[in-house]
């Protein structure tokens, strides 16, 4: 997928053909100063909302730590959306909750954020047990009442 | 003052700038009727987020629409102070959906879409969306008090959900 400034952002173009096509129109008629470039990836740093909330549904069907670390940060994102979302898609992976409400305020989610970093970060919830450079001994999640999912 | 008459009644238009400004005086309200600060939070974010969705879906991001919010207290006291919840009413001029499709969804399907929805439904008690009779759409919704609650009260107690289905459904104001 590319991006294009220049072309048409009905539903139409964004099939790849039209969109290459209208791209094509766009570079031939500047005499190739303009162009298209790749899409950057959605990544839980983008600055577009849409974007981020492609990225925890990206990470929804992974299984590596990085990303369990990544959807652990967007339970504190200031979008709603993306806090729904990212808690989704950590049960689907976990079947963890730790009490965690999206629609709570900052202060009141605070606590359960900070379980499912100890979480994340003991190196639970990833295949093998264990983040990088992280020896996992035990699922943190036995001893603190999580796991209500 | 008739009772179809909204006790506060908000016009701004479409521009995002004036959200945080409709959530505060939606907080303020709350917690005048009796809702402890984590409601009032939960409330003024389902308020935002029903108007995100206005100005994002509905008036495809343009800044000069009008949306209207009118408010009620569910009950007045015999000392006529706000008490045992809130009716909030936003309406406006944008493209109509079917009230069908404004339904909210489970999220065992991680994707976007019906989000705000989602969120405004597990807030409110009640969510009901309508089409206006000519233009626009029209949300209600309805927040019952904790019943022991007083006003500006703190506290971290959340109401007990299944409290909902105890209370009779109020008519909405059109």
């Amino acid at each position: 997928m590319t991006h294009c400034p220049s072309a048409p952002r009905t539903a139409l173009a964004r099939t790849p053909l039209v969109r290459a096509v209208a791209c094509g129109i766009v570079v031939g008629g500047v005499g190739g100063l303009g162009g298209c470039v790749p899409d950057p990836p959605s990544t839980f740093q983008s600055l577009a909302p849409n974007d981020r909330l492609d990225a925890i549904v990206e990470a929804s069907g992974r299984t590596d730590h990085e990303s369990l670390l990544g959807l652990v940060e967007q339970l504190d994102s200031d979008d709603p959306a993306a806090r729904v979302l990212a808690i989704a898609a950590l049960r689907k992976r976990t079947g963890k909750n730790f009490g965690y409400e999206s629609a709570d305020p900052a202060w009141r989610r605070e606590p359960a954020v900070q379980q499912w970093r100890e979480y994340a970060e003991s190196g639970a919830g990833t295949p093998d047990g264990s983040a990088p450079g992280v020896v996992a001994e035990s699922d943190p999640t036995t001893e603190n009442g999580g796991g209500d999912g | 003052m008739d009772e179809s008459t909204p006790h506060i009644r908000l016009e701004i238009v479409s521009n995002p700038v004036y959200l945080s400004g409709a959530r505060e005086l939606i907080n303020a309200i709350a917690k005048r009727v009796g809702f402890n600060d984590l409601e009032c939070s939960k409330i003024s974010l389902a308020v935002d987020e029903a108007l995100c969705n206005i100005i994002r879906h509905g008036y495809d991001r343009a800044p000069d629409k009008p949306i209207w919010i009118s408010i009620w207290p569910l009950e007045m006291t015999p000392e006529h102070r706000p008490a045992g919840g809130l009716r909030l009413i936003i309406e406006d001029e944008a493209r109509q959906v079917s009230p069908e499709q404004m339904k909210g969804r489970e999220l065992d399907d991680i994707r976007p879409g019906g989000l705000g929805v989602h969120i405004i439904q597990e807030i409110m008690d009640d969510v009901t969306y309508e089409q206006r009779p000519e233009i626009g759409m029209r949300l209600t919704l309805v927040k019952h008090a904790p019943e022991q609650s007083e006003p500006a009260r703190v506290s971290e107690s959340k109401p007990e959900r299944s409290a909902r289905a105890d209370r009779p459904q109020r008519e909405s104001h059109s």
